[in-house]
This record gives structure tokens, C-alpha cells and sequence, in this order.
């Protein structure tokens, strides 16, 4: 045990402060916190995961177990037929493809542009998006609504397209924000020995900036497909068509009238791709990549 | 700085610019349904849209019905659209121009989607067709009529009322039935809390689970307040809505709400719930009665696997002032142009739910009944008919008798309803009536203490000067 | 002569210059594009439009007649409104006490420990991906007022009274609250972690040189660095949990008698429950001023911060 505290490198207590007895019961007080937030965090989950093979009666019971009595695959089948999955699934791609384009691609060269371009005026601009960030949006749904089905102007109807969804995703604020914040903190010698080789400035960005740049990009991803598959707003109001549906639409339009074991088995299957993904990307995520100071 | 302010003046110009240009108008027949062949089109809400397992029967049934129709209108092409209203996203679909031609709602919503322009007139339709002359819009006119003008077709014609559903198991534990098998129905609102109290010693069970929140409380809590005698609005000569609910009688109904968790401990655990959680109860036999109206018991059966066989219902029980029930009923409204709207009309009156007796309708009408038999709902039970003559009776036992899941006799005294009164809802605000009602019952039924009368007054205040008092 | 057309050389750079300075800004620009037109199309264009449909009679979502301040009047003479406001700040201020040190308190003591440290943070972050239907059941059930609903059965293995959870008028909002933080408080958590990992290690070492304890290092070193992002997440909290309305429509419908009904709930109930565009923009516009003296804090305190 000892032979890991040794190894302890960051944080504000050092290997020298544990000598004092104190800050050892601090240290393991920390620890048991960390279980019990663990725990609170993950018991429902399992808890309910479990319960999602009970029957209803099992599900409401006076004395409620743990354990369902019996655990049957052919649930998770029937569930995936009656969600239409294959189809959901495709369409819930298309979603995050956009989505993912939007606040990758547009916002990260947003975000680069601030933060290493610096045209003049974009100052100005940056500022102007940190006030958007904190304004709220209490009066957005309808209005936005009102806005893609008749589209001003052109007066086109945008629904049943994904055109909402892409450039819905151009102004994600949040995340030009850390892509910002990550370009800024990428050491200036880097850059000026690349432009010193003679690069441009698309060459110092794919060369230089995309490479370092995958820890913030793989982070984005993850926030980005999280909210786009679990996105149900979006869908509910712009994608009309039953063949356009996705997975956070038909869990919603199909589960309305089931019983709550067999929907919470269907939520949780659901989010089996969102925890493969994660699992993948934790140690990104998990890393230095996501301040969120906004000084200019 | 100032640099910022100009900034920020251009993209509000630019906000506003995008902004406003909107466009006013009804929202009936926004496009005029035909394609890039020429055909039109004419959407069916809530109708089966794929044959998967369960639906096969009811596909098939939709699908033969579009080929004959099709070869019998050339030119028009049936599609099959699979959203029944849904209150939550019933405005995008209408401002988005996506409602089916046709879909069916209740009469609660008809004043909203009139008023905001999404419902047909169909008064020409009705009247060509002959609708008019077979219905009784005395009576039942406020279930589709607003200004003397035809806005919805009655599905089916059949009407639902309200009544008591009953767990027989639970009635057989606690020793409450008679030499014929069935429940003992109690007469009157004092005798249900009598009889609750009965299940609920004998057998620990709750005896009656009531609605409270979600606008279904109130609903239900409506028929208690008529058989108590009190009445909600009323017009004065100036044509101004006045709430009158809080009246003695309306108080008294609350007290036996209150009475029914306080002296009677009958109630479930759950007191904030909505209608599914007492017909969940029903059904894992944890509570032996709840109001309801038939084709709810369908819904229960199919989400909650309620046994169609252990359930009896009877006529809603009497107060002081008699038995009343709310009557409702699924009303069809349109939103395509007039074109459209015939066609729909003819098709009704293909597939059999027009008023007349046709082959079309009783095959259909017996299929229906195979498909419910098939999902263990409840087939021998007649609902109540806006159009009631003898040869829809007759052939409604007809396509009914090779199916049948349950034993009349447990339904008799509800479908014979023998001194019920019948009473629509009120024409004003509904929705927030509901939801004010809903609130009195949250604060009798949380608090024992809670006054009554004070409560019921406080609450029509709010009704009236949030609501009635600003009804354009 | 050769003096003059030197001048007009360099003139003739210096024109150049600029040229290609305004070339490379405009294309600078062209990047920026999508974002600013979007900016302007996604976030401005629908509070600028929300704004102007309030003071409009409305049939369904299109304006029929200018009625002046007539919906504000509406809106703000209900006599739920008071009550609804007080909620709603109320819920304010239990996320505040329930939301903003337990995430801080998780992210110290995951970026301390060395047992098991990936692990936690896996664990710890599972809620956020939980879907919101889920969540919903699962505190549903928590909060079951039936002797089997989870927390009452494990009051019961302790022999304690059992509670009514969410009928109750005075533990409604907190309750709500706590699910809320229980699927909100992950992604503030690593924010927090983030930040604190950015903080270099040699300040801490200084300070131990200096002879500073734990608690002064906190105070000095860790509290000043993390307050940017501390003083962000507080806001965005306020903000968010401002316009609340899809947990108690979920758990509650705003009960019970009304204890947990928020501006934002009514707001949509009036948009679509009762088909009142008019009156739900109006709601929507003063609920939208009082969260712009937030962020109008907000820029304050920061700009303080950074000073």
C-alpha cells in the first residue's frame, strides 16, 4: 500500500507530509469518501440495470430484492426489435456525424483561429461569445422552432433534414472555449521553430496543432456523443419522418407504454455504447485537457 | 469599449432582421397534399405504419382497406401515419405543418386547437354527407360543435363514461360478494369509502387509489363534485365566465376526499399519481377499486397485464345530488384542405365507422374484436353509442359473441347505467381547471389539517383571476 | 529623384503590406464564418425573437396582433407567479449547497489519492452517461412514499419512521435537487480535476519550503487557482438550474399543492399544455432578465478575479 504512496508525484499533499500520522488519516478519510461517492454513484445504476429484467410485480414489491428472479436475454432482443434498432442506430450516427462536424471541425478552427490567428476584431468576437455562453435560453425552443420550419427569408421548411443539427452544432460556445483555452496553452516555441522551418500556417495547424491536439479532440467527442445520443429535443421536434427516427426518439416514442422494468432495460441498453466509448476514452478525458478559464 | 457596444448593436439589427419576419394565418391545409405524380394524399393518424409482431391483424386490415379505397378513388393514395395525439408535441406537428389529415383527441382539447386555428371547419362535409341529421347535437353537440359549427366526427360514435373498476380477487378475500359471483357494487361515494375500508382491513390492500396530479385528479374528481352538486363556471349576463365551484357542495365533495385519507385510510401509498398508477395497482392486485372508463381497463391490460377475467365494473355511485358522469369520447379532427377532408369523410364511411350498418362495418367491427381478443382486452362489454338504434346493437352483439373475454354479468351494471346522468366537461379553460382541482386534492390529502373550504376557495380564486379572468 | 522613388517604394510596400495583411484577416474571417453565422442564427436570432412574439397576441407560434405589455401584464399579475419565483430560486439555492462543493471536494480528493485512482474516476463519472429516463425511474423509486420504495426500505432496516419523500411540501425541492446533482455533478467534477491538474506542482513545492501547511497551501495556492473555473461553474449552476423544468414535470407536475413549480415549467405548460405562445414568451423574457444579472455577476466577479 505504502509502495503506491510513494509513487504520488501531484496533488497538494506530498510524500514528505506523510510522515504525520494526521495527514495519513486524512489521506484514508479521503479514500472511504471516495468508496462511498463510488458507491452512491454506482448501486442505483446496477440496482436498477438488474431490476429492468424483473416483472412488474417483482419490480413493485413491498420487500424489494436486489436480484431479479430470473434474467432472460430474450427481453434485450425483443426490445431491440421493438426500438427498431438497426435502423435508430443509423440515423443516430448520422446525428453525431453532424454534430461531431460541427464542434470538432468548425469549432475547433473556430477556436484555433482565436487563439493563435488573432484577426483583428476577434477579441471583440471572443468576448461577444462568452456573453452568448452565459446568456440563458429560456426562450429559445420556440422561437428556434419557428425559425428552421420557416426558414426566414427563403421560407423553406428545414424539418426532416439534418441541416438543424449541423448547423445547430457551428456555435457550441463551450467547446470553442476549450478548444481555445488548449490551443493557448501550447508552448509559442513550438510554432515559432516550425515557422522558423518554413511552415504556413495550415502546415503549422496540421502538422503541429492537430497532433498535439488529440487529447482535447478525443475529450470533445465524447461530451459531443453523450449529449447528441442521448439528444431527444432535437429529434422530437425536427425529424418528423418514422424512418428518420433515432435511438433517443424511439426510446422515447416506443417506451411511453411500457412498464417501467422494460423501460428501464431499454434505457440501459441504450447506454451500452456510451460506456464502450467512454471506457475507451477516460484517460483523455480524464486528463489536462478541459480548462475552462476564460481569460483572453 | 464603443467598439464592443457597435458590436453588439449590429448582431441585435442582425437578431431582429432574421427575427421577424413571420407570417400570420390559419394553418389548415398548409399544402395541398399532392405529390410530384399528381396524387393526393390523405393521412390517417394513429394507424399501423409497419406489420410487426403483435399488429399483424390490424395491418393487414389497414392495408386491404388503402387497396380498396385506392382502386375506388383513383388518383389518391392512402398513407398510414402512426401518432395519435400527444399533447407534447401536438403544436410543433401542427406549425410544422405535419399533422395527419385526420387524427382523433379529446373533447378537453378541441377549444385550444379551434381556437389557434389548426382544426377544420367540416360543417359543409357534415351536412352533405347527412352526418347532421343523425345526430343529436342538443345533446351531444359539445363534444365536436363550437359556434354552431362542426369541427370533429365522433370515432366510432361510441362515447365513454365513467365508472368504478374493481379487482374481484380482492373482493373475494374480503368475503364482498354476492350469491352471483360479483363484486358488491357500492350505491353511493360514502358506501365505496365504506367498502374500501372493508378490503383494506381484511385484506391490507389499498381500497381505492385515486388520481392527483397531471390534470387526472381533477378529471376524475369532477364526478365526485357533480354527485355532491356542485357545478364549476357559469356565464353572467355580460358573457364573463365566473368559477362557482367553491361552493358548499363542492366543499363537501372535498371533504370526502380528504375523509377517504384521513378517517378512512383507504388510499395508496403513492398519493401523487396519475391514472396509470391506480390501474397498475388494479393490476398486481394491490388495490381493489379505481375510477375509470372502460377502454382504459384495454390500456391497463395491454402495459400493466391486467387480467381482463378479475376485473367487474359498475355504474359510477350516487351523492346527494345523484349519479353523474363526465361523458367523453375520441373525436377525429381534420387539418387538410377541403379535398382532402372529403376524402377522409368517404373513407370513414368505407371502412364502416360511419353511422350506418354496412357488411364493411361489421367485418371490421368483428376483426377489431379478434385483434383485442388476441391481446386479452375486454371483448363483451357494448360502450356507449352516439348512434344507438337496434341494428347497431344488434349487429354490434353479433360481431361480438364469437370473441368474447369476459362475462357480461361483471359488466352489466355499467353498461346499463341506470340513472346516471350524463355531464360534459365545462367550455372554458379546462386544462387549467384540472390542474387547479388537482391542487385542492395535493392539499387535502397531504395535509390533515387542511380547511376545505379554504383551500377550494383559494384555489377558484387563483382559477379565476389567472385564467377566466384572462380569456381573450 | 532617387530619394522620391525610394519614398515610393516603401509606400508602395507598406500598401502591399497591408494588403496582405487585410488578404489573410479576411480569410481568418472566412474561418470564423460558420461560427458567427451561427452564433447569430442559433443564440441571438431566437431571444431577439422570443422578445418581440411577447409583446404580440399569438395564434398558434405566429404573431396576430400587437397587445403592448399586455402578456407581461398577464404573466406577472398570476397569482402563482410570486410563489413560482420564490421555487425557483429556491432551487437555486439548494443546487447551489448541495452542487457546488461535493464535485470540488470529489475532484481534491481524486486528484490526492493514488489507490485506485482511474478506477474512481470511471466509477464517479458513470451518471452523466446514464440516460435522463433512467435517471428519472430510478429516483422515482427512490423516493417511493410505499413502504418498498428504496430509501423508505432502508430506513426500515434501522427501524427508523419511514417519509413521505416527494409529498412532502418542504422536501420536494431539495429531493428533486439531489437527483438533479446525482446526474449533473461528474462533468463539474472533472472540470474541477482539470483545473486542479493544471495547477504546476513546483508552487506546492515553494510553499513547502516556505514551511506551509495543508491547510495553508489550500487556502493559498489551491482555492486562488481553481476560482476562475469555481466562479464559471457557480453561474452556469445558476443559469442552468434556473430554467429547471423536465425533472418536476417528470417527478412531480410541480406538486405537491404547487411546491415545486418553476418559472420554467410553467412557462412550457402554458406553450404546450395550454397553447399560450404569447404568455409563455412573456414568462420566458422575465425569467431571461433576471438570469442576465447573473451573467452581468458574473463578468463582474471575474474581471475582479482577475485583478
Amino acid at each position: 500500500m505504502n509502495k503506491q504512496i510513494e509513487k504520488k508525484t501531484e496533488g497538494i499533499i506530498t510524500i514528505s507530509d506523510y510522515k504525520s500520522p494526521r495527514v495519513k488519516i486524512i489521506y484514508w478519510v479521503m479514500v472511504a469518501f471516495l468508496v462511498i461517492c463510488s458507491l452512491t454513484a454506482l448501486v442505483p445504476i446496477v440496482w436498477s440495470f438488474l431490476s429492468g429484467f424483473k416483472e412488474l410485480d417483482e419490480f413493485y414489491n413491498v420487500n424489494p430484492t436486489i436480484f431479479p428472479k430470473s434474467i432472460s436475454f430474450g427481453k434485450i432482443t425483443d426490445i431491440l426489435r421493438d426500438l427498431k434498432f438497426g435502423r435508430a442506430l443509423i440515423n443516430s450516427m448520422i446525428q453525431f456525424g453532424c454534430s461531431w462536424f460541427g464542434n470538432v471541425i468548425v469549432g475547433g478552427i473556430a477556436g484555433y483561429t482565436i487563439s493563435r490567428l488573432k484577426p483583428r476584431g476577434s477579441k471583440l468576437l471572443f468576448k461577444l461569445m462568452l456573453w452568448t455562453m452565459m446568456m440563458p435560453h429560456t426562450l429559445s425552443m420556440v422561437p428556434m422552432f419557428m425559425t428552421w420550419t420557416d426558414f426566414p427569408i427563403i421560407h423553406i421548411n428545414f424539418q426532416n433534414t439534418w441541416i438543424p443539427f449541423l448547423i445547430g452544432s457551428f456555435c457550441s460556445i463551450f467547446n470553442i472555449l476549450l478548444f481555445k483555452n488548449y490551443f493557448d496553452s501550447i508552448p509559442n516555441s513550438y510554432i515559432e521553430s516550425a515557422k522558423l522551418d518554413g511552415c504556413t500556417n495550415i502546415g503549422i495547424f496540421t502538422r503541429i496543432i492537430m497532433p498535439l491536439s488529440k487529447p482535447i479532440i478525443s475529450t470533445i467527442t465524447v461530451f459531443v456523443f453523450t449529449s447528441s445520443w442521448n439528444d431527444f429535443m432535437g429529434p422530437f421536434l425536427y425529424l418528423k419522418k418514422g424512418s428518420m427516427a433515432t435511438v433517443a426518439l424511439q426510446l422515447y416514442n416506443t417506451t411511453k407504454n411500457w412498464t417501467e422494468p422494460k423501460q428501464l432495460l431499454a434505457a440501459f441498453i441504450v447506454l451500452i455504447p456510451t460506456i464502450i466509448l467512454f471506457m475507451f476514452c477516460s484517460k483523455q478525458i480524464m486528463g489536462n485537457s478541459m480548462n475552462v478559464g476564460v481569460k483572453e | 469599449m464603443k467598439k464592443f457596444k457597435r458590436l453588439v448593436c449590429a448582431v441585435l439589427a442582425a437578431g431582429l432582421a432574421v427575427g421577424a419576419t413571420g407570417c400570420v394565418g390559419t394553418k389548415v391545409g398548409q399544402n395541398d397534399g399532392r405529390d410530384a405524380d399528381g396524387n393526393l394524399h390523405i393521412s390517417i393518424g394513429g394507424s399501423p405504419t409497419e406489420r410487426t409482431k403483435g399488429n399483424e391483424k390490424s395491418y393487414d386490415m389497414f392495408m386491404e382497406n388503402k387497396a380498396k379505397f385506392e382502386a375506388e378513388n383513383p388518383g389518391v393514395i392512402v398513407d398510414a401515419d402512426g401518432w395519435s395525439f400527444d399533447l407534447e408535441n401536438y403544436m410543433t406537428k401542427a406549425e410544422g405543418g405535419d399533422l395527419p389529415t385526420m387524427y382523433h383527441t379529446s373533447p378537453t382539447e378541441i377549444n385550444n386547437i379551434v381556437n389557434n386555428g389548426y382544426a377544420a371547419d367540416i360543417t359543409d362535409l357534415v351536412k352533405k354527407y347527412g352526418y347532421d341529421e343523425m345526430l343529436n347535437n342538443e345533446k351531444y353537440g359539445k363534444l365536436y360543435m363550437r359556434d354552431g359549427k362542426y369541427y370533429g366526427i365522433v370515432k366510432d360514435g361510441s362515447l365513454y363514461d365513467m365508472g368504478i373498476a374493481y379487482n374481484v380477487d380482492l373482493f373475494k378475500q374480503a368475503g364482498l360478494i354476492d350469491e352471483n359471483g360479483l363484486p358488491k357494487f357500492p350505491q353511493t361515494w360514502e358506501e365505496l369509502a365504506e367498502t374500501a375500508k372493508t378490503i383494506k382491513d381484511k385484506t391490507g390492500k389499498t381500497g381505492f387509489a385515486i388520481a392527483s396530479k397531471s390534470g387526472q385528479g381533477g378529471w376524475h374528481f369532477m364526478n365526485i363534485m357533480w354527485a355532491y352538486g356542485a357545478d364549476f363556471m357559469e356565464q353572467d349576463e355580460n358573457g364573463k365566465w365566473k368559477a362557482i365551484f367553491a361552493s358548499d357542495e363542492g366543499v363537501a365533495a372535498l371533504q370526502y376526499v380528504k375523509d377517504l385519507k384521513w378517517k378512512y385510510d383507504v388510499l395508496q401509498d403513492e398519493l401523487l399519481a396519475d391514472i396509470q398508477v391506480g390501474g397498475r395497482l388494479l393490476a398486481t392486485n394491490d388495490c381493489a377499486m379505481i375510477i375509470t372508463q372502460r377502454s382504459m381497463l384495454d390500456t391497463y391490460i395491454e402495459k400493466y397485464g391486467l387480467k381482463a377475467s378479475n376485473v367487474a365494473m359498475s355504474r359510477i355511485p350516487a351523492g346527494p345530488a345523484g349519479r353523474f358522469s363526465q361523458v367523453g369520447a375520441n373525436i377525429w379532427m381534420f387539418s387538410g384542405t377541403d379535398e382532402q377532408n372529403e376524402l377522409c369523410l368517404k373513407w370513414l364511411d368505407m371502412i364502416g365507422e360511419g353511422p350506418t350498418v354496412s357488411e364493411a362495418s361489421k367485418e371490421r367491427m368483428a376483426t377489431n374484436n379478434e385483434i383485442k381478443q388476441e391481446k386479452g382486452q375486454i371483448v363483451g362489454v357494448r360502450s356507449a353509442n352516439l348512434w344507438l338504434n337496434d341494428e347497431r346493437v344488434n349487429a354490434e352483439e353479433e360481431a361480438m359473441a364469437p370473441y368474447r373475454t369476459v362475462d357480461s354479468k361483471f359488466f352489466d351494471d355499467y353498461t346499463n347505467g341506470e340513472g346516471v346522468e350524463y355531464k360534459f366537461e365545462p367550455e372554458r379553460c379546462v386544462q387549467q381547471l384540472y390542474a387547479a382541482l388537482d391542487n385542492a386534492i395535493q392539499q387535502v390529502l397531504l395535509d390533515e389539517n387542511a380547511d376545505c373550504a379554504a383551500v377550494l376557495k383559494q384555489v377558484q380564486d387563483d382559477f379565476q383571476a389567472n385564467f377566466l379572468d384572462k380569456e381573450v | 529623384m532617387k530619394s522620391s522613388n525610394n519614398i515610393n517604394n516603401l509606400r508602395i510596400k507598406r500598401v502591399k503590406g497591408k494588403l496582405t495583411i487585410v488578404k489573410n484577416e479576411s480569410m481568418m474571417w472566412l474561418l470564423l464564418l460558420p461560427t458567427v453565422f451561427a452564433i447569430i442564427l442559433c443564440q441571438w436570432n431566437p431571444v431577439v425573437r422570443g422578445v418581440f412574439t411577447s409583446f404580440f397576441r399569438t395564434k398558434g407560434f405566429s404573431t396576430v396582433e400587437f397587445v403592448g405589455l399586455s402578456n407581461y401584464k398577464n404573466v406577472l399579475h398570476d397569482t402563482m407567479f410570486l410563489k413560482t419565483l420564490i421555487n425557483t430560486f429556491s432551487y437555486v439555492i439548494w443546487s447551489l449547497i448541495i452542487g457546488i462543493l461535493p464535485p470540488l471536494a470529489l475532484a481534491i480528493a481524486i486528484n490526492e489519492t493514488v489507490h485506485f485512482k482511474e478506477g474512481f474516476k470511471i466509477l464517479l463519472y458513470l451518471p452523466a452517461v446514464a440516460p435522463g429516463l433512467a435517471v428519472s425511474i430510478i429516483w422515482m423509486n427512490m423516493y417511493s412514499p410505499a413502504s418498498g420504495g428504496m430509501l423508505n426500505s432502508i430506513l426500515q432496516i434501522f427501524n427508523l419512521p419511514t417519509s413521505q419523500w416527494l409529498l412532502n411540501e418542504k422536501l420536494v425541492i431539495p429531493l428533486i435537487v439531489i437527483s438533479m446533482t446525482w446526474k449533473g455533478y461528474a462533468t463539474t467534477m472533472l472540470l474541477y480535476l482539470s483545473s486542479l491538474q493544471s495547477l504546476s506542482q513546483d508552487l506546492y513545492e515553494a510553499a513547502i519550503i516556505d514551511g506551509a501547511g495543508l491547510w495553508k497551501r489550500i487556502t493559498k495556492i489551491t482555492i486562488p487557482h481553481i476560482a476562475p473555473t469555481l466562479l464559471l461553474m457557480i453561474v452556469n449552476q445558476i443559469i442552468g438550474v434556473f430554467q429547471v423544468f423536465d425533472q418536476p414535470l417528470v417527478m412531480t407536475d410541480g406538486g405537491p399543492n404547487n411546491a415545486s413549480l418553476t418559472l420554467g415549467l410553467t412557462s412550457y405548460k402554458m406553450a404546450f399544455s395550454y397553447m399560450q405562445v404569447d404568455r409563455s414568451m412573456a414568462l420566458g423574457t422575465v425569467s431571461f432578465l433576471i438570469l442576465l444579472g447573473a451573467t452581468l455577476f458574473y463578468f463582474k466577479m471575474q474581471k475582479k478575479l482577475e485583478a
